[in-house]
């Protein structure tokens, strides 16, 4: 029971981080190509 | 003193008349084929997640994910922690792109979206038939908790409720098209989020909390509180699980056409967010089943969870939290029977009949045939599987839901993604991989021992390496591969 408890606990903040890691990889990307936004108006 | 049973009622008819409301102010947005199928794709990215969650947790989360912890406990708890690892990550990493080509290929189903993609009215055919397969088991799975909430809840017979489940459903998605169906899926989100945060607490508190649980569920049988156990929750199948569950979602076509509503690929972050906190809170519910399975051994698998919202709940709450789980299996129902409609309207009419026989799919005139045929379509896939539910019952709802996704998922997966990142993939080649996929899986079904969590994974990998062998193949033995004109949006060569 502990371990899947501690599965599920880590499987909830994969996303998170994931998204996190999105983020960052967007606005250097978006630095890049000279757009201040991410709809890069 | 008002009892369970009119609670319920009088809590269903609110919710109808809601839902039928929804259905009529949305009525004008459903008169193009573009607003019945994806809403003018004028969608904001927290609607559109919430609506994928509402439609991706069926009745199949709330009745059929507890039965497997009923019947088996802590093993099954596996397919939890793959979900909720593994598919909001998934959805974040492809959605762009499968936006983005929607967009430049015009395309309103991921069907169509497919078919576009690698210009071939053979694969369209392929994907269509598989899908028609596809909808048609989910509604008898989804049917088979309508027919038990019924019963349960008001004490109708199971055959009275699966014919009240299904006309309710009918009517308001013939209202309202996609628009309709995403706005009332966000109201059963809620009301999902609702009946995990308020029931889970008092049904685990009623058996000692996880430890109490764990114990006693130890009692029962030593193995429903191991990793594995030897019937079906074997090594396999749980090493299987974020293989076959990042298969599965992509297999969804009326999950992925969600995405094509967005309105624009900025919106993907609030979709993954929204659906991320839905998914998790939901696939939480499935430790209910253990909770049951102590309270009462002797009772269906399914309906474990709506036995003890019926009888561990004050009455109102009790009621609220089974329209909860109502909700759930209506706003699969309508998005299914939506998505249906669509496939037959738009993919097999529109894109492939219209063509087929010289005329122009894009002008008016076929554009109000397709919607009426997509409401007709509609009607069909109400009635066929109420039949089945009624005379055919599945013993586990998920299981038979999961079984004709998995056709789905070793028919499309391997070309969808493959496609979207790799522009020399070649028409022929995934046509050959489509039918080796699809043929993998089915002999696989019928004559292996292995469970379906295994069984999907293996054969879209065995399409996946057609798709790959085969355009290699193409592009070394003949001067003009089949591979479509090249694509801006789409990954490199």
């Amino acid at each position: 029971m502990v371990g899947y408890l501690t599965a599920f606990v880590i499987a909830v903040l994969i996303t998170p981080v994931a998204l996190y890691w999105w983020t960052k990889h967007e606005e250097e990307d978006n630095l890049e190509n000279g757009s201040n936004t991410e709809e890069g108006i | 003193m008002v009892s369970f049973a009119n609670a319920v009622l009088i809590g269903i008819a609110v919710y109808s008349i809601i839902l039928l409301s929804i259905g009529l102010i949305g009525r004008g947005k459903a008169d193009t084929i573009k607003g019945f199928t994806v809403a003018d794709s004028n969608i904001g990215g927290f609607l559109a997640g919430f609506s994928i969650f509402a439609s991706w947790m069926s009745a199949s989360t709330f009745m059929g994910v507890p039965a497997f912890f009923y019947q088996w406990g802590w093993p099954a708890f596996a397919e939890t922690v793959a979900v909720v690892a593994f598919v909001p990550i998934s959805l974040l990493f492809i959605a762009k792109h499968i936006k983005k080509l929607g967009d430049e290929l015009d395309a309103y189903t991921l069907p169509e979206l497919i078919e576009e993609r690698f210009e071939s009215k053979t694969v369209l055919a392929l994907v269509t038939i598989v899908t028609i397969a596809m909808y048609l088991a989910f509604m008898i799975a989804q049917l088979k908790a309508a027919g038990l909430i019924f019963e349960t809840g008001i004490g109708v017979s199971y055959t009275n409720g699966v014919l009240l489940g299904v006309t309710l459903a009918a009517v308001y998605i013939l209202f309202g098209g996609m628009w309709a169906s995403i706005v009332t899926d966000n109201l059963q989100a809620i009301a999902m989020v609702l009946t995990v945060l308020v029931a889970l607490p008092i049904i685990l508190m009623e058996v000692g909390g996880f430890g109490g649980m764990t114990a006693q569920l130890a009692e029962i049988d030593s193995t429903m509180v191991q990793y594995t156990e030897p019937t079906f929750w074997t090594a396999n199948t749980i090493l299987a699980q974020p293989f076959f569950w990042v298969a599965y979602i992509f297999a969804l076509p009326y999950t992925m056409n969600r995405i094509l509503t967005l309105r624009g690929t900025q919106e993907i972050k609030k979709f993954v967010l929204s659906f991320w906190i839905g998914n998790t809170l939901g696939m939480f519910w499935i430790v209910s089943g253990g909770a049951a399975r102590i309270l009462n051994p002797n009772i269906a698998a399914d309906a474990a969870s709506l036995w003890l919202i019926k009888n561990l709940l004050p009455t109102w709450i009790g009621a609220l939290l089974l329209i909860g789980i109502f909700g759930a299996m209506m706003s699969s129902v309508d998005s299914l029977l939506q998505a249906a409609g669509s496939t037959l309207g738009n993919d097999l009419y529109r894109k492939i009949f219209v063509p087929l026989r010289g005329g122009d799919p894009k002008s008016d005139s076929v554009d109000r045939r397709a919607t009426l045929i997509s409401k007709v379509g509609v009607l069909v896939f109400t009635i066929v599987p109420a039949y089945a539910a009624i005379f055919n019952t599945p013993k586990f709802l998920s299981l038979f839901m999961y079984g004709a996704t998995g056709l789905v998922a070793a028919v499309l997966v391997a070309p969808l993604v493959i496609g979207i990142y790799w522009n020399k993939t070649t028409t022929y080649s995934v046509i050959v991989a489509m039918v080796g996929g699809a043929s993998t899986y089915l002999a696989l079904t019928a004559f292996s021992d292995l469970t379906l969590y295994v069984n999907v994974p293996i054969s879209v990998l065995v399409n996946a390496i057609f798709v790959i062998a085969i355009t290699q193949l193409e592009y070394r033995m003949t001067e003009e591969p089949s591979t479509p004109d090249a694509l801006t949006v789409a990954g490199g060569d």
